[in-house]
């Protein structure tokens, strides 16, 4: 599916996100994501998570980071290959809006 | 509006939750306790040993003798526990990638711990040492770290592997 709805559990993302927002990703073609896009991932220790693209080397793997200084780190989450991308996230429906 | 909506079909249908996963991981790991804990055994083996080499075996060298087999059982166990801690809290994707032996390698040091704890020969605890340093010579290169070999500076004067850290 292109477009998919999520709920975020978790702070690793604030202030960009927070626990309780809700947030529509959209598949892009992998050449399409950009290094600052926020991403929902399938990751293969965490499940599906919501990280920023931090680098992206010339196979189009990515490698995510938090916002927040409390998240998992860059190097324990592992570079990602691209079909592990699930979709960037095009629009956030704040808990506080 | 949009959000209140969002929640109350989300209490009806429960959209897919994506985790912004957060964790505080205190990062403190060293080897090193696994590497003098398999010094430990190879020790232990040794004083048994020598228990072994008596004519006559006294009740204190009975006593002596359950001493050493109890924390021998104790120190292999300490071995396959703080390796397991390094494995499955520290090494992720990118460790792995780097040491892809590191699954077979620690499944060895757990299956030579036990050994260890079965036996009291001696290669076996040799065996123990040169995996658990093959480990945290893996471990130190992960993190950028170049390590030396040098026998301890106490029994059982083994070679160990010993980050080079100045």
């Amino acid at each position: 599916m292109r477009l998919a709805l999520y709920k975020v559990k978790g702070e690793s993302m604030v202030p960009a996100l927070s626990c309780g927002d809700f947030v529509l990703s959209l598949a892009r073609a992998s050449s399409r994501y950009k290094v600052g896009d926020i991403v929902v991932v399938r990751h293969h220790l965490f499940g599906t998570i919501v990280k920023r693209v931090q680098s992206i080397d010339s196979s189009k793997r990515i490698k995510l980071i938090g916002d927040s200084p409390r998240s998992t780190s860059s190097d324990d989450l592992g570079w990602q290959e691209p079909q592990k991308i699930i979709g960037r996230v095009i629009w956030r429906i704040a808990t506080s809006s | 509006m949009l959000y209140s909506l969002l929640s109350s079909l989300d209490k009806c249908i429960a959209f897919k939750s994506v985790s912004a996963h957060c964790d505080i991981p205190c990062k403190i790991y060293d080897p090193s306790t696994a590497q003098i804990a398999a010094l430990s055994v190879i020790r232990f083996i040794d004083l048994i040993t020598e228990i072994n080499a008596k004519n006559d075996i006294s009740v204190a060298d009975h006593a002596q003798l359950i001493r050493l087999v109890r924390e021998k059982e104790i120190h292999a166990k300490k071995v396959k526990d703080e390796v397991s801690v390094i494995w499955g809290d520290y090494f992720k994707q990118p460790q792995f990638e780097k040491f892809p032996n590191t699954h077979s390698l620690v499944h060895n040091i757990m299956l030579t711990a036990s050994a260890c704890k079965q036996h009291i020969d001696r290669r076996k605890g040799l065996d123990l040492l040169v995996l658990v340093n093959e480990f945290s010579a893996s471990f130190w290169s992960t993190k950028g770290i170049e390590t030396y070999v040098a026998k301890c500076p106490y029994p059982p004067a083994e070679n160990t592997v010993y980050p080079q850290l100045l």
